[in-house]
């Protein structure tokens, strides 16, 4: 598993954006829900993407952390299956090709 | 759990009077002037706050501690079932009252949670905590003592 990465401004912040997969689509109470726990100290932003069914959550880490941020998107009754990891895969080193015969 | 208080700007509200408000729960009825003559920390909470959830040990502690001292929780939860069914499943030694409309946040500028003031004897703000807070640290134990 690879750590997401964490976006800063140009002022230093302490945000830590983090990506979740959603199986089911929200429920209309569940997004209502969602709307209030954006009013949770420390969530900066929550960003759902219904055709890639995922959830981008930027929040303060110095405040909260993955496990409460999960908690949270649980309890709006949103069926989180699994965080994505941002930071891509590093690329497999590449082995040379051997040089043709002269 | 942040430790630190009083983050970022110096909030307007301190030393300022704390406004005055009513709230009714079925029969009971509470006033914040009631409670002139006390120091009060005034915790605004929901069920649906994992911070707010994580400072209810250290407020129950607070409370026990420091009997002398009120611990008012204002819930904003509008869902009065969930509200009620979690106050029977956790033991809250403090008192907590449900203000569904958001009314008395608002009069404070509350608009995020949990957020809790500290109010002197004479009814006055003198500290704004943002976030979940260690209620028991020395540092706010001491604090609290020292009003």
């Amino acid at each position: 598993m690879h750590e997401p990465i964490a976006w800063y401004d140009d002022v230093m912040t302490t945000n830590l954006d983090v990506l979740y997969r959603y199986e089911m689509h929200p429920t209309e109470s569940a997004m209502i829900a969602l709307g209030k726990a954006r009013g949770v100290y420390g969530i900066r932003k929550i960003v759902v993407d219904e055709q890639k069914k995922t959830m981008l959550v930027e929040f303060d880490f110095t405040r909260l952390n993955r496990d409460v941020v999960m908690e949270l998107l649980r309890s709006t009754g949103i069926d989180i299956v699994e965080e994505i990891p941002l930071a891509a895969p590093p690329a497999p080193k590449e082995t040379a090709a051997p040089l043709p015969p002269k | 759990m942040a430790a630190g208080c009083d983050r970022g700007d110096h909030p307007t509200q301190l030393g300022r009077p704390a406004p005055n408000f009513t709230l009714t729960e079925g029969s009971r009825s509470l006033q914040l002037s009631s409670y002139r003559g006390k120091v009060l920390v005034l915790n605004f909470w929901a069920t649906w706050c994992p911070p707010c959830i994580e400072e209810i040990p250290s407020l129950n502690q607070l409370q026990r501690e420091m009997p002398q001292l009120v611990v008012l929780a204002v819930s904003v939860d509008e869902d009065g079932d969930a509200y009620r069914q979690f106050l029977s499943d956790h033991r809250i030694d403090f008192t907590t009252i449900r203000d569904p409309q958001r009314r008395v946040n608002a009069m404070f500028g509350t608009s995020r949670f949990p957020e809790s003031y500290v109010i002197d004897r004479d009814g006055r703000i003198r500290r704004k905590f943002i976030s979940a807070q260690d209620w028991t640290s020395p540092e706010i134990m001491n604090y609290l003592a020292r009003l």
